[in-house]
């Protein structure tokens, strides 16, 4: 969990320092992260959930709220499949679109 | 390459988690539960220099990177995400006004954005137009020296509880170069909005529809429309909002004027001086909790 949540960390800082530089490559970075860092956030979220047992599903202990909250980040500023046919079109076609 | 943030960076951080800290996590779960948009604590996070981070100074913004936004919003969510996800769209439209508006457009909205008096909203999505944005089918036809503009936008986060909405409509032909972006004051005749959108999280913040019913609006946020090339895009139209564009970095002269100018760059000077309402900028990113008084 604990890498998940570097690794997202660096992807997101990769990307906004490729948009602060202009770098070509922004968007397919910014595409990355935005996919990566959202499903990995969700991912060790609802996993910290678990490691809580019952008590996780409870509203006490704020796992479940972080869980619902982050559930739409998968969804919200280009579905995670846009952020794929971003990816995918950088990918396949050099860096045209 | 670098894999360590500098100090000043470190300390941008520091006063975003703070913040988070002292004032949104202590009621996240309450704003939650009750579904309460915190205006008043957002609008503190604009003293910080948190509502236009990435708007050069020049612009009437903080003249900070996405990097340092990046940080700023990483830490902020530490104390609720959806308010952190809010005040990032926020700067994102300040952003984009600074980008794509007229030297008057952002001489009349940007002191009033980064202040927070107006909070913003962003509204591109349609009900049929999601992930195919560019499919959207709200209009803004040319009425003498105006537009009006009718459609419905969906999932607007904010809708009706802010004040500026950054509104993207089809001036031209179906393509995205077909598409222009407006700006909506709260209060515009045939502005309304929908009910508040009942949702498994995000909760602190509203979403709802933004209904347009011949919206009367000057102009497009364009200095390119200005000149009478209305067809043309004055902001990225993908499906993917604006994350994808790449702006460049900046080197602003000014500050603005609502401002201290500091006197040395040194991160470790901010730390001497007063700072209950010091903004975030790379000189003075310090934060205090409001009970606490200045230490002038």
């Amino acid at each position: 969990m604990a890498t998940d949540l570097e690794a997202s960390r660096l992807m997101i800082y990769r990307a906004a320092d490729s948009l602060d530089r202009a770098d070509p490559q922004a968007s397919m970075h910014s595409a990355m992260a935005k996919r990566y860092a959202t499903d990995l956030g969700f991912k060790v979220c609802n996993e910290a959930l678990q490691l809580h047992g019952g008590y996780g599903y409870l509203k006490d202990y704020g796992l479940e709220k972080l869980v619902r909250d982050l559930r739409v980040h998968q969804i919200l500023e280009g579905t995670n499949e846009i952020m794929r046919v971003v990816i995918s079109r950088k990918v396949l076609g050099g860096n045209r679109g | 390459m670098h894999f360590a943030l500098t100090e000043e960076q470190q300390a941008i951080q520091e006063t975003a988690l703070a913040f988070a800290r002292e004032r949104i996590a202590p009621d996240a779960d309450k704003w939650d539960e009750t579904s309460h948009f915190p205006i008043d604590v957002i609008r503190e996070t604009a003293a910080l220099g948190m509502a236009a981070i990435y708007v050069p100074e020049d612009k009437g913004g903080t003249g900070l990177s996405r990097l340092d936004g990046a940080l700023i919003m990483e830490a902020r969510a530490t104390g609720c995400p959806a308010i952190s996800a809010y005040i990032s769209i926020h700067n994102m439209v300040a952003w984009m006004i600074s980008k794509a508006g007229t030297p008057e457009q952002i001489e009349r909205w940007m002191p009033k954005l980064a202040s927070m008096e107006w909070l913003a909203s962003y509204c591109l999505t349609e009900p049929g137009a999601g992930s195919d944005a560019a499919a959207l089918q709200t209009r803004a036809e040319k009425s003498g020296d105006h537009y009006i503009l009718n459609g419905t936008k969906q999932f607007i986060s904010g809708a009706g509880a802010t004040d500026f909405y950054f509104v993207f409509a089809r001036t031209g032909d179906a393509s995205p170069n077909g598409v222009s972006a407006f700006a909506i004051e709260k209060g515009a005749p045939g502005l309304s909005f929908g009910a508040n959108e009942r949702k498994m999280g995000w909760n602190a913040q509203p979403t709802a529809q933004v209904i347009m019913e011949n919206v009367k609006v000057r102009r497009p946020i364009s200095s390119v429309a200005s000149r009478g090339r209305a067809s043309a895009s004055p902001c990225p139209v993908s499906t993917a909002g604006a994350s994808t564009s790449a702006p460049a970095r900046s080197a602003p002269p000014g500050r603005l004027s609502t401002r201290p100018k500091p006197t040395s760059s040194s991160a470790a000077h901010s730390a001497s001086t007063s700072a209950s309402s010091r903004p975030c900028s790379s000189r003075s990113p310090t934060w205090r909790p409001t009970s606490k008084p200045p230490a002038s």
